[in-house]
């Protein structure tokens, strides 16, 4: 009889296990997804259609790509292009989250910085770039300029979206509970954007590693970009599809860290949070 | 003040004197109130009642000190908190519960309710939650919520969570606009006995705004009918139903005659307010 009882329980909250989860729809459309640009590349090589043949097949970039990983070259370039990221987009952080609360919450400030903001917002993060070697004493970390710029707009921007969009009852709760100024900033205005000013933090990151790349690009010795760059002229076909795929990778596994960072600080709005991360990184 | 919440005591007159309020003087040039007189007893638990549009929230929002009048003037027992020449504010003394609930959704229960001691310095941390859950047991408030957020709790919950955190600052006057607009008939309905049940365990002023019209007559002492726009007291109707009340008052003929007297008084405004082309009388 017990064991019925427990038979008919473990039906109906049925852990899902591994193999179930292996088989799982998600799992088997994710997996062709990914396979299937690799069959249609491969398939696109192989038989010569238009260009293509130009193009190394997945076999030769994966071959390069071994090889690639073990060189010294390999992981200075990776460090490299991580740390301006890294610089630029933490710098973005630094300076975009407390300007971006301060824009939204007191008219003053915006009527100060918006017009300014405005018209720097369009000009694309690599023209800052002569200014920024001009300025900056070492040419390598000017580059770190670009991600900085790039990530600066959607920070800030998502900053002061979040900090408008609190609702006015807040404010005037906070007021009637006897907060001072200073105490609705830092119980109402930050906690209250915190949610947008995640995703800001997030799509800041993902556009820090186009801007980086952009940057190696067109200035330095080293990084994925310059790397990438390099191959092309140096007529190392293979290489430049290892460097976009090592791209793709380390901006995808930045943007998951700022997703796992960011659901923490938002506890009160998990189920949401995760939501939105996940249509960011889609 | 003293920091023991909840005591009963003769603070908590609202005078409200010749109060007129104009939205936008210069432009569309609105006026919401005219000639407002009114007195709250202390102690009284009052409604203010009338067809949309009316006022009611404006007059609310003077009493709150969210917004300036341009004449007259409101006092609290002998402190002025409202005229035209005076920079209002609002103040731990007078707390506004909010229709949509304001409750800050990114604290959990037992920090949304020891906010208000904490902020205004009154209390150190232990003091304040243990005074926060005392104040819970009094009132009904079961302690296992403490630690959730404000939107894992029903509807009902948050409006009663909101009422203590109000409380605990042992404010002279509770105002409260629509609270329980936004609620099912069902959590209304004993929303309505809770806040009853408050009134007589704490004996504070209530300054209650609605157009329910059996709501203000089932909990109130006195309701006051305000006119279609610009707001002027119409009138005013003793409730003399003994307390404490249920909701078997509600089936009194006693209940249905002052009901009646309300719902002629009313029905002409809101007749007046229809036929002025303005929105309906929920
Ligand atoms: N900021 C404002 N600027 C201009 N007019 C306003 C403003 N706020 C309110 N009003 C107008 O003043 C009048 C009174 O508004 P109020 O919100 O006090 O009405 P109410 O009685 O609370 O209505 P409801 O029952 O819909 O809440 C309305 O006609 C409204 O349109
Ligand atoms: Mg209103």
């Amino acid at each position: 009889m017990a064991n019925a009882k427990q038979e008919a329980l473990e039906l109906v909250f049925k852990q899902p296990t591994f193999v179930s989860k292996v088989f799982s729809q998600k799992t088997i459309l994710n997996t062709i997804s990914v396979v299937s640009v690799f069959v249609v590349w491969a398939l696109l090589v192989h038989f010569q259609v238009y260009r293509f043949s130009l193009l190394p097949s997945p076999a030769e970039v994966l071959e390069w790509g071994r090889e690639w990983v073990t060189t010294k070259v390999f992981w200075i370039d990776t460090g490299m292009t991580t740390a301006r990221v890294l610089v630029g987009v933490t710098a973005a952080y630094v300076i975009g989250i407390p300007l971006g609360l301060m824009i939204g919450w007191k008219k003053v400030f915006s009527d100060l910085s918006f017009p300014m903001l405005e018209i720097l917002r369009p000009i694309p993060a690599p023209a800052y770039l002569p200014i920024a070697i001009l300025l900056l004493p070492w040419q390598e970390a000017s580059v770190a300029f670009i991600p900085f710029i790039d990530a600066l707009f959607p920070v800030l921007l998502n900053t002061i979206i979040g900090v408008k969009l609190i609702d006015r009852d807040y404010f005037r709760a906070a007021q009637c509970l006897g907060s001072s100024p200073r105490q609705i900033f830092w119980h109402v205005v930050l906690p209250g954007a915190l949610p947008s000013i995640s995703s800001g933090c997030a799509i800041g990151m993902g556009i820090g590693w186009m801007g980086a790349v952009v940057g190696e690009m067109i200035t330095g010795k080293w990084g994925l970009g310059y790397r990438i760059w390099e191959s092309y002229i140096l007529l190392r076909y293979p290489l430049i599809i290892d460097g976009m795929i090592a791209i793709g990778i380390l901006g995808f596994a930045s943007s998951k860290l700022i997703r796992y960072l960011t659901i923490r600080l938002v506890p009160w709005r998990k189920a949401i949070t995760e939501s939105l991360d996940e249509s960011i990184t889609k | 003040m003293d920091n023991n919440s909840l005591e009963q005591n003769n603070e908590g007159r609202i005078t409200i004197d010749h109060v007129s309020k104009v939205y936008d003087p210069e432009g569309a040039n609105v006026r919401a109130l005219n000639n407002c007189c009114a007195e709250v007893e202390p102690g009284e638990f009052l409604v203010l009642i009338g067809p949309s549009g009316c006022g009611k929230t404006t007059l609310l929002n003077a009493i709150a000190g969210f917004e300036n009048i341009t004449e007259g003037s409101i006092y609290l027992d002998e402190k002025i908190i409202a005229s035209p020449d005076m920079n209002q504010s609002p103040g731990a003394d007078r707390i506004v519960v909010f229709q949509n609930g304001a409750l800050f959704p990114w604290k959990t229960v037992l920090e949304n309710l020891i906010y208000g001691p904490m902020v205004q310095g009154k209390m150190f941390r232990d003091e304040a939650v243990a005074e926060v859950r005392r104040i819970m047991d009094k009132l009904g408030l079961s302690r296992s919520t403490e630690d959730l957020y404000p939107d894992s709790l029903s509807s009902g919950m948050k409006r009663q969570v909101e009422i203590i955190r109000a409380l605990i600052n042992n404010p002279k006057v509770l105002l409260l606009d629509e609270p329980f607009r936004a609620l099912d008939s069902m959590t209304k309905s004993l929303m309505h006995e809770y806040l009853l049940e408050v009134y007589e365990i704490t004996g504070k002023t209530i300054f209650f705004v609605t157009h329910d019209l059996e709501e203000a007559v089932f909990l109130a002492d006195r309701v006051i009918i305000m006119t279609t726009r610009p707001g002027l007291i119409k009138a005013i109707i003793d409730v003399d139903i003994p307390r404490p009340r249920d909701f078997h008052v509600l089936a009194t003929v006693q209940f249905m005659e002052f009901k009646d007297r309300a719902v002629k008084a009313v029905r002409e405004e809101a007749l007046k307010a229809f036929e002025a082309g303005d929105r309906e009388l929920a």
